[in-house]
């Protein structure tokens, strides 16, 4: 059995925003991390692995500070790790990411059973890239999968939809999409943290794949106006409820 | 003439709120600019959904009414709205940025070879229309537009787009060719089961309009109930924070922030929340914020309108009986 997991490097969630003198994104001083869902991703990846047997690639798309993503995956559990680099960050347009990553997987890697990937990228909100991949590559999809099962030909998924769940099955080959829930990510161990170094990162220059156009365009970037401090009461026995009731009003909530 | 096609979904039979906003915005922007709106309607039994789209200002909806669409399958939707879309070709594809519009809108997208941008929660129109999305959970904005060469599919977040009054419209309806999925209806996707989630009673957490969020500051399961009691007399959703749902106090789905639901109510009531970065991540597009926090330093005031710095334990019942009070007084 063969694993695709698709990583993305974000920023950090703690990192602060700025613009430079031309109005884009300010990325000097910002830490890079996996997004957070790739890693139950990857962390679901490496417990088929351990349980069935499997080979897990990490696949990501990025800037050669990505390597730090692939070499984190290798240490939670991957076996190999290609790098497709290109200066495309993380905002770049979701169907010309799909298409590269597509393009790749479709090459030297068709012959996988499972591509995991987080349901979300926390930088771009964009939830956009695996639903294309999907369509490129035509493998069925499940998203938002909070639950997983391998059973012979299929893999039974659970998903968040709006109020419900659903159960699912999906016909391998398949995609499937996570969410926070499915499994707590491991650490790795300084052992493995050493043994990642060991392992192949094959690096792929986009300038080497067949080129798309972008069908998104970055106008501008801007910062949200803050809106200024507002009222605040103390409490003392309950004597806030009043002023509270009062905003209300003021406010038309009530 | 920028030609738009909204996809109005519906659960049980009934016009989505979301899909409503959308609907009601572009209806009103109709009047003054030259757009020509179309709604796309797919469901088992889709006359209702087609009498509130007349309600929001939109005249003309193609429908796509059978059997199939009564349970949903995200193959068989996306195939039915790139049949909509190929028959009408429009500029934009409007959906609504729910767990419906997310799964399908690439999916159309890849098989339209249209780009997508997703999550938008404002426009803006001059020779076309470029859009407005939160970008690092809120920490800044990117305005984008598409590349000018092909149409483009938009996902719109719940509560976004401000409150318009429509002017109702008797519906004309087409119907459109349903398209033939024989002997490839699953497409390798095959629906098991669909377990209900959350009761009727309470508006699903993004598309609620007043949420009332507890944290670690909640201090156990049992003083949810307090959170509870408060929605109820305000009709909102209740919402968590991540410590609050790590605790186990509350389901992963009802939180909020970076890695949890991004919500716009109009009013936010955050208690015993600190308002750590990522959870401002997910409610800082709310409207107006107000804050219950024993601690007068705690960040999440930095945000708030209205801010109270005591028990949240010894507050909310007391706030809840005042409403209720004067719930009493105003029937
Ligand atoms: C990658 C990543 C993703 C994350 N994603 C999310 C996310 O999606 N959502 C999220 O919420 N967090 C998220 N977090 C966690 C976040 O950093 C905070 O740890 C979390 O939001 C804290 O929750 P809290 O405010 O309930 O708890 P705390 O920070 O512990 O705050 C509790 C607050 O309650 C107050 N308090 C205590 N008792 C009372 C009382 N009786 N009455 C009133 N106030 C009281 C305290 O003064 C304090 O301010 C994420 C973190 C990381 C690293
Ligand atoms: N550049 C990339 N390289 C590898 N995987 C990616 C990339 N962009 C997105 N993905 C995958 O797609 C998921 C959703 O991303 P997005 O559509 O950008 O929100 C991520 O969690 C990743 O698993």
């Amino acid at each position: 059995m063969k694993i695709l997991v698709l990583v993305k490097q974000t920023f950090d969630t703690e990192a602060r925003i700025t613009l430079d003198e031309k109005g884009q994104i300010c990325d000097k001083d910002v830490n890079r991390i996996t997004n957070p869902y790739d890693e139950f991703a990857l962390e679901e990846a490496v417990r088929i692995k351990e349980k069935n047997g499997a080979e897990v690639v990490a696949i990501t798309l990025g800037t050669e500070e990505g390597e730090k993503v692939l070499r984190n995956a290798l240490a939670m559990g991957a076996d190999r790790a290609i790098h497709i680099t290109s200066n495309l960050d993380g905002l770049a347009d979701s169907r010309k990411i799909a298409h590269y990553l597509s393009q790749v997987i479709k090459g030297e890697e068709a012959d996988f059973d499972l591509i995991l990937a987080g349901w979300v990228a926390v930088d771009n909100n964009a939830a956009l890239v695996p639903g294309f991949i999907s369509e490129f590559l035509q493998v069925p999809l499940a998203n938002v999968v909070t639950k997983l099962q391998l059973q012979d030909e299929m893999v039974e998924c659970e998903r968040e939809g709006d109020g419900v769940s659903e159960i699912i099955s999906l016909k391998l080959p398949a995609l499937v999409t996570v969410q926070k829930g499915i499994n707590e990510p491991r650490y790795p161990t300084m052992k493995n943290i050493m043994a990642a170094k060991k392992k192949p990162i094959k690096i792929i220059n986009i300038k080497e794949l067949q080129e798309t156009e972008p069908y998104t365009l970055v106008k501008k970037f801007y910062l949200p106006v803050s809106k200024g401090a507002g009222k605040i009461v103390v409490d003392e026995g309950g004597n806030s409820v009043g002023e509270l009731m009062a905003f209300f009003t003021e406010k038309r909530f009530i | 003439m920028i030609n738009i096609m909204i996809y109005a979904e519906q659960t049980n039979y009934k016009l989505r709120k979301a899909s409503r906003e959308i609907l009601g915005y572009f209806s009103v922007l109709a009047q003054e600019q030259p757009l020509q709106v179309t709604a796309l309607v797919v469901g088992a039994e889709c006359n209702e959904v087609i009498k509130e789209i007349g309600r929001c200002g939109v005249r003309d909806i193609l429908v796509m009414e059978g059997q199939e669409y009564q349970t949903y399958h995200p193959n068989i939707l996306a195939q039915a709205v790139v049949q909509g879309a190929s028959d009408l070709r429009p500029d934009y594809l409007v959906l609504a940025n729910t767990a419906v519009g997310k799964d399908i809108a690439p999916r159309v997208g890849g098989k339209l070879g249209w780009g997508c941008v997703s999550d938008v929660i404002d426009l803006e129109l001059t020779d076309n229309l470029t859009f407005v999305k939160p970008i690092y959970a809120g920490k800044a904005l990117a305005q984008i537009a598409g590349n000018g060469q092909k149409p483009l599919i938009v996902t719109v977040r719940p509560n976004a787009l401000k409150a318009v009054d429509p002017s109702p419209v008797e519906p004309v309806v087409s119907k459109g060719v349903t398209p033939d999925l024989t002997g490839n209806e699953h497409l390798g996707y095959i629906l098991k089961e669909v377990v209900a989630k959350v009761t009727g009673k309470t508006p699903p957490l993004t598309e609620a309009d007043i949420i009332v969020s507890g944290g670690r500051g909640m201090k156990g399961p049992e003083n949810f109930v307090l959170l509870e009691e408060l929605a109820e007399v305000l009709g909102a959703a209740v919402g968590a924070s991540r410590a609050a749902v790590d605790a186990g106090w509350r389901e992963h789905q009802y939180q909020v922030g970076q890695t949890g639901k991004t919500v716009s109510p109009s009013l936010y009531i955050a208690c015993g929340i600190s308002g750590a970065i990522q959870h401002l991540a997910g409610m800082s597009s709310a409207r107006t914020v107000v804050a219950i926090n024993k601690d007068p330093n705690a960040p999440i005031f930095k945000i708030a309108d209205f801010g109270i710095v005591g028990d949240a334990l010894k507050i909310l019942p007391i706030l809840t009986a005042e409403l209720k009070k004067h719930l009493k007084q105003t029937q």
